[in-house]
């Protein structure tokens, strides 16, 4: 009896030493194997020397290809909204909201250089495609978007990445879309509000802009309020119901601007002025989760949606 | 980085895009061109597996060329300038353009917007004018741009030009103009309008308002609830300084709540044992006794739990029957328990030695499995 349990035992740990060690075994086969192969390079979260807020950026006068730790804290300067799955591109940072499989938010520094008007990067060269960086589970798919009725819209606008035609490509990366509503939206109001974003260089040496989408809550019949957002496609896309620009500029005299603006994705008549859109910092912030321009302290600012503070 | 490899996950979900793979050419008829396009686009773009972009890209564009050169058949082929084009094959072709140009819209508008051109010249120099018309200029079939594809913004230039030929403008021309017009508008309006915002709504209030947020973040205010109106002036005393929207530090709020609840016992017990209560008392009394217990069971039932004892002997040492039969029984005002309040849970004990007074029951029955 006795001697019959210690062969099993036996028995039993032989195999299960064998089997450890075989699986080790082909791990270390595997992991050679895969070092032979090319490793793909997903942007992460590079470190961060330490940013003086008094010191202005220079305008960068080449344009980096890769998302190098000095132009990602150039961006990223007054901080970070949130740290959920965090990328930067040669001249944007994102954070990707798996769930909903758009951003959570994008960053983008503009100066008058990166939003001039450059022959040398061409639009129609630039793809809408998938991010092959993102698990192929939580990955948005221009399947998705196809007769869904929604626009790719950009977060981080094309038009504000004119240094190099790769930075320009890289804000045509699916990851960075969320479904506008194309006319009387994408390609008009939200439009109006990139270009005037843009236009915000002219007045200031150096444009921060995070930009991204609001799921907000509204009241229905019962007087209980709701979420409610609609998804596309098969990867279940969220369609978001606002979306939100927050913006500090940099005055030559050192001095901080603020705009804050949140528009309903749907039509919006093309007589409705911008400043209709603005909304006081603090509600996006609510709204969203996340804190805007963190390392400014709101009274260094010097107005707030053009009103002295 | 996950154990579980991205491209593990994407030869799974992969798996049913394996009849997906590059082709080079790909052909359309002359007799259901339409439909044999559709079907092209369905089974080797449109898939909801995960596939290279590059393949889908690649079998785009062949599907597109070959779109391309059946419209172009359709519409001249045989046509020596004698008409040879019979109006079911424009309709074809038509029908064809029209889907075509819906899809290039989404996966490559620069391609088609070079052809199309094309298309165009060749349409106009074999005088299909009713081609031209009826289907190109009507349906807005031109060059994609951002009216009808997301690959453009209003920074470009819209193909005005390109309808502007056969006596025929671009339908949309007309919108743009007044388009350019309001935008002057705006511009001359932004100038001058600076701003002169309305404050926003209940701005006359806040002052008043901001009195009560104060004394509910410093919890200094007095709780005083009278004979006349107890209920309404509970309730108005919760609002003020109690159900405010600023943030109140916690003990400062309980405290409150506390000093809010003793004013409420106080004047119950007035109005019952102070002098024989009316009716009318009677009522005011449990409609406030039943508004403090449902406050009690959310924000601290454990004072309640021990007063209303109290209050039932008091009740029926003074022989207030009806007050206890019909107010304090009947509306369940004993003890918080399970039912009542969040702070309980079903293995509780449930409060029924508290209502078998003066040949009374709880007015509910206990839990099957006590």
């Amino acid at each position: 009896m006795s001697g019959l349990g210690v062969r099993n035992l036996l028995a039993l740990s032989a195999t299960a030493i064998g089997a450890f060690y075989l699986g080790s075994h082909t791990k270390r086969e595997r992991l050679q194997q895969s070092s032979s192969h090319v490793i793909r390079h997903f942007p992460g979260l590079p470190t961060f020397g330490t940013v003086s807020a008094a010191s202005l950026v220079p305008a960068a006068n080449s344009a980096n290809l890769t998302a190098t730790p000095s132009r990602v804290s150039q961006i990223m300067k007054y901080g970070f909204p949130g740290l959920d799955h965090v990328r930067s591109h040669s001249d944007y940072v994102l954070s990707y909201d798996r769930r909903n499989r758009i951003p959570h938010w994008v960053f983008e520094h503009l100066t008058a250089e990166s939003v001039a008007r450059n022959d040398a990067v061409d639009r129609s060269k630039c793809d809408f495609k998938p991010d092959e960086s993102i698990h192929p589970f939580f990955r948005s798919q221009n399947t998705d978007y196809r007769k869904s009725g929604f626009d790719r819209g950009h977060m981080a606008a094309a038009g504000n990445h004119r240094l190099h035609q790769k930075h320009c490509e890289e804000t045509f990366y699916l990851s960075n879309m969320a479904p506008q509503v194309g006319q009387g939206f994408n390609r008009d109001a939200w439009n109006s509000l990139e270009m005037h974003v843009r236009k915000l260089t002219k007045s200031y040496t150096n444009v921060y802009v995070c930009t991204g989408p609001l799921y907000l809550p509204h009241k229905e019949d019962n007087g209980k309020m709701y979420v409610k957002y609609e998804v596309i496609g098969s990867n279940t896309v969220a369609v978001p119901t606002h979306f939100y620009k927050v913006i500090v500029g940099e005055a030559t005299d050192h001095k901080l601007h603020m705009e804050a603006y949140v528009m309903p994705n749907k039509v919006i008549s093309n007589d409705t002025p911008l400043n209709v859109f603005q909304v006081q910092p603090e509600t996006i912030e609510r709204a969203a989760g996340l804190l805007f321009f963190d390392q400014i302290n709101r009274n260094q600012l010097t107005s707030i949606n053009g009103n002295k503070i | 980085m996950s154990k579980r490899k991205a491209e593990e996950t994407s030869i799974e979900m992969a798996s049913g895009a394996e009849k997906i793979s590059i082709k080079t050419n790909f052909t359309i008829g002359l007799t259901e061109p339409l439909k044999e396009y559709q079907k092209l686009i369905e089974t080797e773009v449109q898939v909801d597996e995960i596939v290279d972009d590059e393949i889908i890209k690649n079998n785009f564009e062949g599907i597109a060329a070959a779109a391309r050169d059946v419209i172009w058949q359709l519409l001249f082929a045989g046509s020596d300038g004698d008409g040879g084009v019979t109006s079911e094959s424009q309709q074809k072709a038509s029908e064809l353009l029209e889907e075509y140009k819906g899809d290039a819209t989404f996966y490559d508008p620069w391609e088609y917007n070079d052809w199309i051109t094309k298309l165009r010249d060749e349409v106009l120099k074999k005088e299909l004018l009713d081609f031209w018309r009826d289907t190109i200029v009507k349906k807005q079939l031109g060059p994609c741009w951002s009216r009808d594809c997301d690959l453009f913004d209003g920074d470009d230039t819209p193909p005005l030009e390109f309808y502007a030929h056969g006596g025929c403008t671009a339908p949309f021309a007309a919108s743009l103009k007044v388009r350019a017009a309001n935008k002057e508008v705006r511009a001359s309006d932004a100038s001058d309008a600076d701003s002169s915002r309305e404050p926003p709504e209940g701005e006359e209030r806040s002052a008043e308002r901001s009195a009560d947020d104060e004394a509910a973040y410093t919890g200094v205010f007095d709780a005083v609830i009278t004979r006349e109106q107890p209920l309404s002036e509970y309730r108005d005393l919760m609002t003020r300084f109690v159900l405010t929207d600023v943030i109140v530090p916690d003990e400062i709020q309980q405290a409150s709540v506390k000093k809010i609840a003793k004013a409420a016992q106080d004047v119950i017990w007035q109005i019952l044992f102070e002098g024989a209560p009316s009716q009318e008392d009677q009522d005011k009394a449990a409609d406030l006794l039943q508004e403090y217990k449902t406050d009690s069971g959310f924000y601290g039932p454990w004072e309640y739990n021990k007063w209303i004892f109290k209050l039932r002997d008091e009740v029926l040492t003074k022989e207030l029957i009806d007050f206890w039969r019909e107010k304090i029984v009947k509306l369940e005002l004993g003890p918080c328990w399970s039912r009542d309040s969040d702070f309980f849970e079903n293995d509780d004990d449930v409060p029924l030695e508290f209502y078998n007074k003066a040949g009374c029951k709880a007015p509910f029955n206990p839990p099957a499995d006590t």
